[in-house]
């Protein structure tokens, strides 16, 4: 009997969940960004907090619709996807305990992007985010929601429709970084030209210093690599080091902070210098850990000040800016060993694969979790997407071995 | 010239620009307010918390057993919808329950009254005789999110027309007064000035026919004010400049009204080392002579002073009297 015909069949089933499942992918990551970023502007308080959970719980659904078209009719799931499955359970289990269960759904999308096309994906996602931002602006500029300018020790700014000053100008960082991983040299001197100009007037209105600069890094590079597309590819000494570098840059700040944060000493007068001039960056840090401690599985923190998120409580300002404490507190000590390493082999892969542009940008966000406790949700660091590819293709091999591109 | 080769020059020359517009936003403040204006469609007052402060910074948190203050100065006089806008208004109430940190909001009005609010209860706070950060008896209810209702309360009864000019005890509404009066009005600064002034003052007092901005600051750094701890003396009479100086040293001058009145004044301010005002009308010393704004105000057709008075434009808009 000749089974061609089914086989067949069979192919073109495949193929077609295939491009279902995507499609499910593609418009949950745009649920996802959407609804994350006005969870982040007074268009919550519009949309109501059922609502909101009611449009995630979908989401998710949706991921896990996919993920069950996948495993049922393309492919079986092999060892890499359920420690992968585990961790995303592991994660929602401490997110639950310690934060909000709503963070599952960022688990669970990067998870989904192992298998899916990331050029693809970046430009729905870059797309939803700038429309999304558009959106919030212009509802706040027409007094539809909340829109406020705040004094704050001598200077103006802005929320434009976003719960904090800091938010425009975080998203504009991650815009800037999409597009830096998404076009790389065939980026357009108009379109850096336009993200510069962005960020300039975002710095006029909102007065983000730290995201405005990095952002202005991000800029200079891509006007660099514009300029010398060889950059990305050049065989150099110095390249290759900071590669290399890159690869562990995770585990190394890690590192950093908790040296700091253990030995910081307002007698020690660089390190009070350097604690006044990060507005307390260090001794806040140094000062959660005596107070909290450390746990495995993490604890239920409500640190006081007005994080990026723009929750704002009374009583005396405690806030952990360094994502590597505050996570490694909140979240507990294997949340944050699994998760560094997780990041390090991705960023491993990335070396492998010659992706040095994904490299350094990740590696600028490492350096900014230094000074920001937010860069690990996705919604506003969403490279972080390419850790569920990294993991599921990563090769285990020497790290003198690059695959040739 | 091959269509490719155009997109890149368009490409580069609008990327240039970009460019070249963003730095200048930062160098000048024309094309900065120009920016602004296009994609910022309601411009808040940029001198709100000038006027909400009155040149003095937010006080603080004062902790008491219970909980924490916050304190907001300013004259009841800008509440006129005019110098606080609605606009400002609205930034304020965002202010007090999204910025503020402490479980309080005192809004104090400097003459005995404020407005109590307690975080957790706004929009609903107290109008009554303040006592610290208390409302003294059980004062009246307002709600603070609506300006009209703000407004139509603090300055009930307080400031109606016709007001002698004795009894003013509100920098604002002493100048709105003083604006459309036939009289010769005589300022003089003592000591420093200008530290207290914002920029809707310095309109009140161009209304009057100040020339000099006494607001102005460097071009180098907007938190300098050019004439901080200078001395100045003005003659107005009708919306008019008879005389004005402003100048670093000690400046005196003199000279005779329309109906042959002698006048004399002197003003020094801090750097001079010996700061002085000083109004003579008719050889008799006038002035109040304390730090700030001096002011003798001369009615011509009756030959008398009506009212002397000193407002503290250095710090707080103080009234000595």
């Amino acid at each position: 009997m000749d089974y061609t015909w089914y086989k067949l069949m069979l192919e073109i089933i495949k193929i077609k969940i295939n491009k279902i499942s995507d499609g499910l992918y593609y418009l949950g990551a745009v649920i996802y960004f959407t609804f994350s970023i006005i969870a982040t502007s007074h268009v919550r308080t519009l949309l109501g907090s059922k609502n909101y959970i009611l449009i995630m719980s979908g989401m998710l659904g949706l991921l896990l619709l996919r993920e069950l078209l996948g495993f049922i009719f393309v492919k079986r799931y092999g060892i890499r996807e359920v420690i992968g499955l585990l961790i995303c359970g592991f994660f929602w289990y401490i997110a639950e305990k310690n934060d909000s269960s709503i963070l599952v759904c960022s688990y669970l999308l990067v998870f989904a992007s192992r298998n899916v096309d990331m050029k693809q994906a970046y430009r729905i996602i870059l797309i939803t985010i700038v429309l999304t931002c558009t959106a919030v602006f212009l509802l706040a500029e027409n007094n539809v929601i909340l829109n406020s300018i705040y004094y704050d020790e001598g200077r103006y700014r802005h929320i434009f429709g976003f719960h904090y000053q800091l938010i425009p100008p975080c998203h504009l960082l991650n815009i800037t970084m999409i597009f830096a991983v998404l076009k790389r040299e065939k980026i357009s001197f108009t379109e850096i030209g336009i993200l510069f100009f962005l960020n300039g007037a975002l710095y006029r209105w909102c007065r983000a210093d730290l995201s405005g600069a990095v952002t202005l890094v991000v800029l200079l590079f891509m006007i660099l690599i514009k300029l010398y597309p060889k950059l990305l590819t050049i065989d150099f000494l110095l390249y290759n080091l900071l590669d290399r570098i890159a690869v562990v840059i995770f585990p190394l700040c890690m590192a950093l902070s908790l040296v700091i944060s253990i030995c910081y000493s307002d007698s020690v007068g660089w390190m009070k210098a350097l604690d006044v001039a990060t507005r307390g960056r260090l001794h806040f840090p140094q000062q959660a850990i005596e107070r909290y401690g450390f746990s495995m599985l993490g604890q239920n923190i409500n640190f006081i000040g007005m994080g990026v998120d723009g929750a704002s409580h009374g009583g005396e300002y405690d806030y952990v800016d360094n994502l590597y404490i505050s996570l490694l507190l909140r979240y507990g000590v294997i949340f944050m060993v699994i998760g560094i390493l997780l990041l390090t082999v991705t960023m491993y892969y990335l070396y492998q694969k010659n992706m040095r542009i994904w490299l350094w940008m990740l590696s600028l966000w490492a350096l900014h979790g230094l000074l920001e406790d937010r860069m690990h949700m996705v919604y506003f660091n969403s490279l972080l997407l390419i850790i569920g590819q990294a993991v599921q293709n990563v090769k285990i091999n020497s790290i003198h071995e690059k695959t040739k591109t | 010239m091959p269509k490719k080769n155009i997109f890149k020059i368009a490409d580069i020359v609008v990327f240039a620009a970009l460019i070249a517009i963003t730095f200048r936003s930062f160098s000048d403040r024309a094309v900065a307010a120009k920016i602004d204006a296009a994609v910022l469609p309601e411009e808040i007052n940029k001198g709100f918390y000038e006027v909400i402060n009155s040149g003095l910074e937010v006080e603080g948190e004062d902790s008491n057993e219970t909980s924490s203050v916050s304190r907001y100065t300013f004259l009841k006089g800008a509440l006129d919808g005019e110098i606080v806008t609605m606009d400002d208004w609205k930034v304020l109430s965002n202010n007090i329950v999204y910025q503020i940190q402490t479980d309080e909001t005192v809004l104090d009005f400097r003459d005995g009254t404020g407005v109590v609010v307690k975080k957790e209860e706004f929009p609903t706070g107290t109008y009554g005789t303040l006592r610290g950060a208390e409302i003294e008896g059980d004062g009246k209810v307002i709600d603070v999110s609506d300006y009209s209702a703000v407004m139509a309360t603090v300055n009930e009864g307080s400031y109606s027309e016709g007001k002698d000019l004795k009894d003013i005890t509100d920098f604002y509404t002493y100048l709105k007064t003083l604006n459309g009066t036939e009289y010769t009005v005589f300022i003089a600064v003592c000591e420093e000035g200008t530290s207290s002034l914002n920029d809707k003052l310095v309109e009140l007092l161009k209304k009057l026919g100040v020339k000099t901005d006494l607001n102005e600051r460097a071009e180098d750094s907007v938190l300098d004010r050019i004439h901080y701890r200078d001395s100045y003396y003005v003659v107005l009479f009708h919306g008019e400049s008879l005389d004005e100086n402003v100048s670093h040293d000690k400046i005196a001058t003199s000279g005779n009204l329309v109906g042959g009145t002698e006048y004399e004044i002197e003003s020094a301010g801090y750097d001079t080392g010996e700061p002085v005002a000083s109004i003579k009308i008719s050889g008799e010393e006038y002035a109040m002579n304390q730090i700030g704004m001096n002011f003798v105000v001369y009615d011509e057709k009756n030959h008398e002073v009506v009212d002397r008075v000193c407002f503290d434009t250095h710090e707080g808009l103080f009234c000595h009297r």
